[in-house]
């Protein structure tokens, strides 16, 4: 190029995306200045992004101010993407009401056969876990949910778990004929509690769902790998035995009328 | 958020962790609101439309994004073009969801060390410092730093047409890509 006046046009453009070394010398040092001609270029260009400077300058200026956090909007994306197969419920559901049931208490296993694994947590004491649930049914009732119960598809699963202390954990639906749906990743308090995402109850839809299935509550005393160890659990979509494990069974049924 | 946490978030996030996609989205979603509020045709229940389509669209295909540090360049570019389809006017307006539909770009080109977001957002800073006080900085403050307003918004409150804000945006945003076209050249030649 070599010529001061030369600007960004469609032919330039062409040289600039097949890497042309002259051209690609000069404009990095013309363009270092302000240029009403080449940014108007830039403003109307039609052309395609081959540098991605246009997701460059979006997304840095959209980084110029502090986010806000958007409680609405991510309650609106989390209807959309996953009803329905999982539900929230505002807090107004009283689980605790329930006559809810204890359902499983599996203490982490320290067998030497899992010791060479590098997410398994050494030292740590056994905690112990339980899990319980309600269902919210089609006509907007509770039922308590006790191992291998009949659900319909339309029933809403409300989790309810006990922990001796407080714990990273990860919400399991297994079927026997595919793979298990990893629901998602909380924090377990020590004590009696709902289980809650963002202040609402999480609960699980059956929509969709037929046969048994079980759901599992997989936790992790809380330590410097216990968020890593359940995160690799979920991104493994595996439930490790070294986990602290508590179960509960269901059987979902179409057309199934409470009693 | 690092850029390691970010790909730790969406490594989580493809695990099917809710708590992630919480995160990406909380990190992520003003940067997307702020591209379509640029687009002074959309209005505001147009512009949370393209942030939830936006989201919806990255969050089902975040499986095959082949960068996870490219995340944040891929979601503003799926929201500049849903906003642009959108904002075509009401007669073309169900292409929209045609346009959406077309393959979605999951590679994104890499960037030199010198284009890191950190290192933008210090050129953008400068860029707007160095804008003769007027209208323009003026526009460019409000949308940008203030990050509340919309270009509609605006214009109501600087008793401007809406064309006239957008247009000194878009002016303002040509200037910042000009700069960083200049650096990634730059870091070509070197």
């Amino acid at each position: 190029m070599s010529d001061a006046s030369r600007h960004l046009d469609a032919r330039s453009w062409k040289a600039l995306r097949d890497k042309s070394p002259e051209e690609v010398a000069d404009f990095s040092t013309h363009l270092s200045q302000p240029c009403e001609v080449c940014e108007a270029f830039l403003e109307r260009s039609d052309e395609d992004d081959a540098f991605g400077v246009e997701s460059l300058a979006d997304e840095a200026l959209g980084s110029m101010s502090t986010p806000r956090e958007d409680a609405v909007g991510w309650a609106r994306l989390r209807r959309r993407l996953w009803t329905p197969r999982r539900a929230w419920l505002a807090g107004a559901v009283a689980v605790a009401a329930a006559a809810v049931v204890a359902i499983a208490v599996l203490p982490p296993v320290a067998s030497k056969e899992h010791e060479d694994r590098s997410w398994r947590l050494k030292g740590v004491a056994p905690m112990s876990l339980e899990l319980s649930a309600v269902a919210r049914l089609p006509d907007g009732t509770l039922h308590a949910v006790t191992e291998d119960d009949l659900l319909p598809p339309e029933a809403v699963v409300l989790v309810r778990y006990r922990a001796s202390e407080v714990s990273d954990a990860m919400l399991v639906l297994e079927s026997p004929e595919g793979p298990a749906q990893m629901l998602g990743g909380y924090t377990l308090e020590a004590g009696t509690h709902d289980l809650k995402e963002a202040g609402e109850l999480a609960g699980v839809s059956l929509a969709g769902e037929h046969g048994p299935r079980v759901l599992v509550l997989a936790a992790w005393p809380r330590g410097p790998r216990s968020a890593a160890a359940r995160d690799a659990a979920l991104t493994q979509r595996l439930v490790p035995e070294e986990a602290a494990q508590a179960r509960l069974r269901l059987r979902v049924e179409p057309g199934y009328v409470a009693p | 958020m690092t850029e390691e946490e970010i790909s730790a978030c969406i490594q989580r996030a493809n695990g099917g962790a809710q708590d992630a996609h919480r995160e990406l989205y909380q990190r992520f979603h003003a940067s997307v609101r702020r591209v379509a509020l640029g687009y002074s045709a959309l209005g505001p229940a147009e512009v949370e439309d393209v942030v939830q389509e936006t989201f919806v669209r990255a969050f089902r295909e975040l499986a095959r994004l082949e960068h996870p540090r490219a995340f944040g360049r891929w979601l503003v570019t799926i929201a500049r073009h849903h906003s642009q389809a959108l904002s075509r006017g009401a007669r073309i307006r169900g292409r929209a969801a045609e346009d959406l539909a077309l393959e979605l770009e999951t590679s994104m080109p890499a960037i030199p060390p010198a284009l890191t977001l950190e290192r933008r957002v210090v050129v953008v800073r400068e860029l707007i410092e160095g804008l003769p006080e007027g209208p323009e900085k003026e526009t460019v403050r409000l949308f940008y730093l203030e990050g509340e307003l919309s270009a509609r918004e605006i214009a109501e409150r600087l008793g401007l047409g809406k064309s006239a804000v957008t247009m000194r945006l878009e002016r303002f945003r040509a200037r910042v890509k000009r700069e960083l076209l200049a650096r990634l050249l730059a870091a070509g030649v070197e």
